[in-house]
């Protein structure tokens, strides 16, 4: 499952992680050229979240392989581990804003503890990153708590981009906001991945929002990988379960489980 | 047989759950011990450790000196300013002082500790630590270790004082001793190995609750019901492991 492109920043080969009997990841094979925008989409429970998490070091795999830059990351000492997370940015679901610390300091985490940037460039270097996704330096000194949705994943967005990551990582970046909002998300993401020139990788449900987000699409039911093309593709995909998934059909080769 | 499968689940899931916790601790103290280092994060731990468990800690040790002075006198039957004086010191220096002390901190602290990392695990805080190159051993449970076990030796110690001052307030002012001849009389019951077990017990305790406050909320999941259950949990093992160490920690010093 390979589309066309430079050398794969991001190269998985027969991924699978199980948990006890359930095995979500069942073989994932996905390359991501450097300097692409990669949605993986799916239905609830299909293996995305495992998929994701596996590729960042958050969950251990059983079998396979995940090269970063031609790297084999599994099995990786934490130094090494650490060196190769360097490379990440990540936006979480929830935003995952560290309660404890302010909306600027929030943003220049990873500046302050990975980079040991001094407090005051740090901080400068979170404005401009808040600058970055439209949020004014009046929040700064506010707690995430204050902030509406919306803003918590700006917050999000600008912690994961200041660092400068050569990966992004979005996990469902419009769940839980309106479609406007949603919009305006995905249009940060798309300029921050461009300002960047960063690789980027997401997850996601949303169809409206992979297809702003990304170059290609994959498709993955059942722990694997069942359809990988480009965008534009994606409505003559020729793919039983990519079209019943993109149109919202209940019915079709797609079962689901539906307790009565 | 169906019986027999039980107890040899409960007993194979009880040694998987000690092997999980020692490992958690090797790791936690390992990152103790090498920087870099949280100096902040430290200092904030040790604030909330010590600075603001002193009310609990005081009023519980002020109490229960008063009541050991009262027992001893009423109770027990005792009567002059050396017995009265002796009771008080040895109990609330060598038990209840750290006894009590560690178990207000583990309803306190050790609560507080499971359900902020618990609610921080639920919500992918810790992952998102990890994503930032942080290591949340490092970062989470190192600096609560390294307070805890720094403060509630200083707690103790307030706990001590306190405590001995409130046997002395009711010996002095119900029972109308000399004042003088019971200070003399606490100062003579002092002795280095009931003191310096009652600090050693305090660090241990220290050790117990922050280690049982973070390992349960690092581990806690399944939202809201989770992380309370982990509050629950840090809470009651911490309680029944302080009291456990108490009695080893007691028998080591005293057996002879």
């Amino acid at each position: 499952m390979t589309a066309p492109g430079n050398a794969a920043k991001i190269s998985v080969r027969d991924l699978h992680k199980a948990f006890g009997s359930n095995a979500v990841l069942r073989g994932v094979n996905l390359d991501l050229p450097a300097g692409q925008s990669l949605a993986v989409i799916g239905g609830s429970g299909t293996g995305k979240s495992v998929l994701i998490k596996s590729i960042i070091g958050l969950l251990e795999p059983d079998s396979g392989s995940i090269l970063i830059d031609g790297e084999e990351t599994l099995g990786l000492s934490p130094g090494d581990r650490e060196r190769v997370t360097r490379k990440f940015g990540m936006l979480f679901q929830g935003a995952a804003l560290f309660d404890s610390l302010p909306v600027w300091e929030n943003v220049a985490f990873g500046l302050l503890q990975s980079q040991g940037m001094r407090r005051r460039e740090a901080r400068q270097a979170a404005l401009e990153a808040m600058n970055m996704v439209g949020l004014d330096s009046d929040i700064a000194e506010r707690s995430p708590a204050e902030l509406s949705g919306g803003m918590q994943k700006r917050a999000g967005l600008a912690r994961a981009i200041a660092t400068r990551p050569e990966i992004l990582f979005f996990d469902e970046p419009t769940t839980g906001l309106d479609p406007i909002m949603g919009s305006v998300i995905d249009s940060l993401i798309v300029k921050s991945v461009r300002e960047l020139g960063a690789t980027a990788l997401t997850i996601t449900h949303d169809m409206a929002s992979a297809r702003r987000i990304a170059d290609n699409i994959a498709m993955i039911y059942q722990g694997r990988i069942v359809w990988h093309g480009p965008v534009s593709e994606i409505d003559h995909s020729g793919n039983d379960m990519v079209d019943q998934f993109i149109n919202g059909r209940s019915i079709g080769p797609i079962q689901m489980q539906v307790a009565v | 047989m169906g019986f027999l499968a039980s107890i040899g689940r409960g007993t194979i899931s009880v040694f998987a759950m000690i092997g999980q916790i020692a490992a958690f601790a090797a790791i936690g103290l390992s990152h103790c011990v090498r920087p870099p280092f949280y100096p902040r994060l430290i200092l904030q731990q040790m604030i909330e450790i010590g600075y603001y468990s002193l009310p609990v800690v005081g009023l519980t040790a002020i109490f229960t000196g008063a009541v050991l002075a009262l027992q001893s006198f009423s109770g027990f039957g005792f009567a002059g300013e050396a017995t009265i004086a002796n009771v008080v010191v040895w109990g609330i220096t060598r038990e209840l002082g750290p006894v009590l002390a560690g178990l207000m901190v583990a309803g306190r602290i050790g609560a507080a500790m499971a359900a902020e990392i618990g609610t921080m695990r639920v919500t992918e805080q810790i992952d998102a630590l990890t994503t930032l190159s942080t290591n949340p051993y490092k970062y989470l449970v190192a600096p609560r270790l390294i307070a805890a076990i720094a403060m509630l030796p200083l707690l103790v110690l307030v706990a001590d004082v306190i405590g001995v001052l409130g046997g002395f307030l009711v010996s002095i002012y119900d029972f109308g001793f000399n004042p003088t001849t019971y200070l003399k009389s606490t100062w003579d019951s002092l002795d280095n190995t009931g003191f310096l077990s009652g600090l050693v017990k305090a660090a241990v305790f220290g050790f117990l609750v922050a280690l049982m406050g973070t390992y349960h909320g690092y581990h806690s999941k399944g939202g809201a019901q989770g992380v309370g259950q982990a509050t629950t949990n840090a809470v009651v093992s911490a309680s029944i492991l302080l009291l456990l160490s108490n009695f080893i920690i007691t028998a080591i010093f005293f057996a002879s």
